[in-house]
């Protein structure tokens, strides 16, 4: 044998070798991984874990830090954010009512113009200095100044009429200033500043210990808080993916992990699911302008349109097309239910706004009568050359997101339109999410949103009316919903927004520029023991949806 | 009866050679059946059969939306395959042109194409490829682009050596000679030369091109998530593998590994077969 030959000859049993090794280590990785090999049993929970029924907790329920406890930077524009750190003038309790937080009373007048607030005479700063009316009063004008994440153009001026008592008189009734009331922090006009997300002052039940943005928040009870001493003097709160949060509980790092319904199934030894009913709706939002607009995102410029979703016929045989129940049951496994508006069985939610869906043939119809037919036998219809298709953006990190654009993709697929699917950051979808759609989400306590969501008046304001749709008929319904000087009146109109039984946002020939699809159960693993107190039904976003009740947790007896 | 021992390697390297050949028959085989018969409608999500273990009805078992894993492995493999030639096949053209021009077309030529390999080369293979796909938007064109722009660079060296070892040879002086044109000259002389070159080129990319398909895809940058590709299938099974869905990945896996494996031995093989001076086995 040459020396050639035998290198050769090693050389092709070396790969051979190394292939076969490298296959059994995947193999032996993969099912030790799978069958937690060597773990000693199921209920064996890591030494470093917490400890059972102590007075500190590790959460694992996504990013809770946006907006870094500074209204000016979003702090408090989503529901319940804010309660662990700071107070509001009002919050909700367990039905949903509209009580007091740091108002210890609050009235009305006749005219629904001034509305009178009280504050607590126990209220204290975490430093332990007392939460004044002037500190209500520096916190609303600095927002109304700002103008861009809290929408106080209907005040007209506000005023301390005593240490404790404050007077907000609008320029016009406003049905739903409860939004701003309940979610905006009240903050201590002596220690606010450019730096104030470094040491947030406030008056919640806990106070910031240490915060490590995009890892973890460290939360330590604040001993001069007004309402009961929480049982937990400690909240760690780690900042994990969605199957990071399931590794942790399983490894029993954390005592509280949201899982996506996709892990829904998972059991985890020592740790319960935990099904909370919410009013945080999916769908998709569909731009209601041809291509080639301008419009903008907090400022900055963005595409607006596309030519196929502008076209009433598209959105309304999708509304009608797609099967809600399926996408429920595939998308969510059961743990939710279908939304037909943002707003379903809530008070301002107009019953008529639901209807049968599923029905393939009569979207088919819908879209031949506006002229798109399927002439190359793809399977996809086309109009004047140009195809039913468009591109469909949704989070990566969003397991229920995503899993949501696979499902509708495929259904659209079956009435004869071509969604792409495309997954990115939320930075990405904002400035493209004009002119594609976008799985959109929502659902908050009041019906504000309504108002964000589809008034013309909102267009390239914030994250508002992201399809840039405009009906003047919706627009005054939606004007008479907020100036309504009582709720009874403006749920009406609210209601006659979504369908007034000509027109409207919503309903099945409603103009859909958002066709809500889903209403989600929020689903957590929560260590066996630990209560959650008596939770209103959630708001959007499981990130926070929890800390309504923040305060009550405790272990059972 | 001995054997002499000088025709033992040579029964191991056609060993060899047949049983790549076999797995890649094989694989091919198996992807263009289930492009011919397998349904689409096994493709699609639906809420009965979740996350079901391999078993008779569904050999490599479900994912989280009840679609068959079977299915999506074997359509995945065909994309791959696709990519594969597409792809390798843009690259070698690359190679050929780039190589033989910067051989034949003077030394500007010549000092532009080696700046440009050298360039090429410098930057960070992923990062360069992901650029680039990222670039042209994604999709099958972001992948081919990404792909086959990154991964001319060492076939269009071998090619650039051998035509600038052939480029004084009489036959060739005699056709300048004549008048005939850089183009004739490459098209009727230099190509035939470097044909087996080019071949072995193409065959030894193919496995490096379908395992970067994969890379882009499970990092985001490949195909739409709808799409059954096999970096889809890879970066959706890591998030169920500490569940104990271990068939999610560990299938797509094996599948990637067996294809990109046979073709590489494969490539190696045919080397040794076209071009026996540069093989090394």
């Amino acid at each position: 044998m040459s020396r050639d030959e035998e290198l050769q000859t090693g050389k092709a049993r070396r790969a051979w070798i190394a292939a076969a090794l490298a296959l059994i280590v995947v193999v032996g990785v993969t099912v030790g991984v799978a069958t937690r090999w060597g773990r000693g049993g199921e209920n064996t929970s890591s030494p470093s874990g917490p400890q059972r029924r102590g007075a500190e907790l590790v959460i694992a329920v996504g990013d809770v830090a946006g907006g870094e406890f500074d209204p000016l930077k979003g702090w408090g524009s989503r529901p319940a954010q804010i309660r662990p750190i700071h107070s509001s003038l009002l919050t909700i309790d367990a039905d949903v009512d509209f009580v007091g937080d740091l108002a210890s009373e609050y009235s009305v007048s006749d005219d629904a113009r001034t509305w009178s607030f009280t504050l607590r005479d126990n209220a204290r700063w975490s430093n332990g200095e007392p939460v004044t009316a002037r500190d209500v009063v520096f916190t609303y004008e600095m927002l109304k100044k700002d103008g861009t994440r809290f929408d106080l153009t209907f005040v007209d001026r506000i005023t301390a009429t005593g240490e404790s008592r404050v007077e907000f008189h609008l320029k016009e009734p406003r049905s739903t200033f409860v939004s701003q009331l309940s979610e905006i922090p009240i903050l201590p006009a002596a220690h606010y500043g450019p730096d104030y997300s470094k040491n947030p002052i406030g008056s919640g039940p806990y106070t910031v210990a240490d915060y490590q943005q995009g890892q973890q928040l460290i939360l330590t009870a604040n001993p001069h808080w007004y309402g009961q001493r929480p049982r937990f003097t400690k909240l760690t709160f780690l900042f994990l993916g969605e199957d990071a949060a399931l590794a942790a509980a399983r490894a029993g790092t954390v005592d509280i992990a949201y899982v996506p319904p996709a892990f829904a199934d998972q059991r985890v030894p020592g740790m319960t699911l935990q099904r909370f009913e919410s009013i945080d709706s999916r769908g998709l939002s569909l731009p209601t302008r041809p291509a080639g607009g301008k419009g903008k995102i907090q400022g900055k410029d963005v595409a607006v349109g596309n030519d196929v979703t502008a076209d009433p016929a598209i959105r309304k045989a999708l509304n009608i097309g797609l099967d809600r129940d399926e996408i429920t049951e595939i998308v969510l496994q059961g743990h939710g239910r279908p939304a037909h508006t943002l707003v379903d069985t809530l008070p301002w939610f107009n019953r008529e706004a639901a209807f049968e869906d599923g029905r393939a043939d009569d979207a088919e119809r819908v879209l031949a009568e506006a002229g798109w037919r399927d002439s190359d036998g793809d399977g996809i219809v086309e109009k004047a050359g140009k195809k039913a298709g468009f591109t469909l953006m949704y989070p990566s990190d969003d397991k229920l997101r995503s899993d949501l654009a696979l499902v509708v993709a495929e259904q659209a697929r079956t009435l004869g339109i071509e969604i792409t699917a495309k997954g990115g950051t939320w930075d990405g979808i904002y400035l493209d999410g004009k002119a594609n759609a976008v799985t959109w989400g929502g659902g908050r306590h009041h019906a504000h949103q309504l108002y964000s969501m589809y008034s013309s008046k909102t267009i390239d304001t914030g994250y508002n009316n992201m399809p840039q749709y405009a009906d003047p008929t919706v627009d005054g319904h939606l004007d008479r919903a907020l100036s309504a000087a009582t709720q009874e009146e403006a749920n009406e109109h609210w209601k006659r927004a979504q369908w007034d039984g000509e027109s409207g946002f919503a309903g099945e020939d409603g103009d859909a520029p958002i066709i809500w699809l889903v209403r989600i159960d929020h689903l957590y693993l929560v260590r066996d023991g630990l209560h959650l107190g008596d939770q209103p039904i959630h708001g959007h976003g499981h990130e926070w949806a929890l800390f309504n009740t923040i305060a009550q947790w405790r272990w059972e007896k | 009866m001995k054997t002499p021992t000088g025709h033992r390697p040579r029964l191991r390297g056609r060993r060899d050679l047949v049983a790549s050949l076999s797995v890649v028959v094989l694989l091919v085989a198996c992807v263009l059946a289930g492009r011919l018969l397998l349904d689409d409608a096994a493709l699609r999500p639906n809420s009965a059969p979740r996350l079901l273990p391999p078993g008779l009805e569904h050999p490599l078992g479900t994912d989280h939306l009840g679609r068959d894993l079977f299915t999506r492995v074997v359509k995945g493999l065909a994309l791959s395959l696709g990519i594969g030639v597409l792809t390798a096949a843009i690259s070698t053209v690359i190679s050929a042109v780039l190589g033989i021009c910067a051989a034949l077309l003077g030394r500007r030529v010549d000092a532009f194409v080696s700046w440009l390999i050298d360039l090429s080369i410098g930057i960070p293979h992923l990062i360069f490829m992901i650029l680039l796909a990222f670039t042209v938007g994604g999709g099958i064109p972001g992948l081919v682009a990404g792909i086959a722009f990154t991964h001319w660079m060492s076939l269009a060296l071998l090619v650039r050596a051998d035509v600038k070892q052939i480029r004084d040879a009489e036959f060739i002086l005699v056709s300048r000679g004549l008048g005939r044109s850089p183009l004739f000259i490459a098209r009727r002389h230099v190509l035939p030369l470097v044909l087996p070159q080019l071949l072995v080129g193409f065959v030894l990319m193919f496995p490096h091109v379908i395992l970067h398909e994969a890379a882009l895809t499970f990092l985001g940058f490949g195909f739409p998530p709808q799409t059954p590709a096999i970096g889809i299938l890879l970066s959706e099974g890591m998030a169920h593998i500490s569940s104990g869905m271990w068939w999610l990945a560990v299938f797509p896996g094996l599948a990637l590994l067996l294809l990109v494996l046979g073709f590489a031995r494969l490539g190696d093989r045919v080397r040794a077969v076209l071009d026996p001076a540069t093989s090394n086995g």
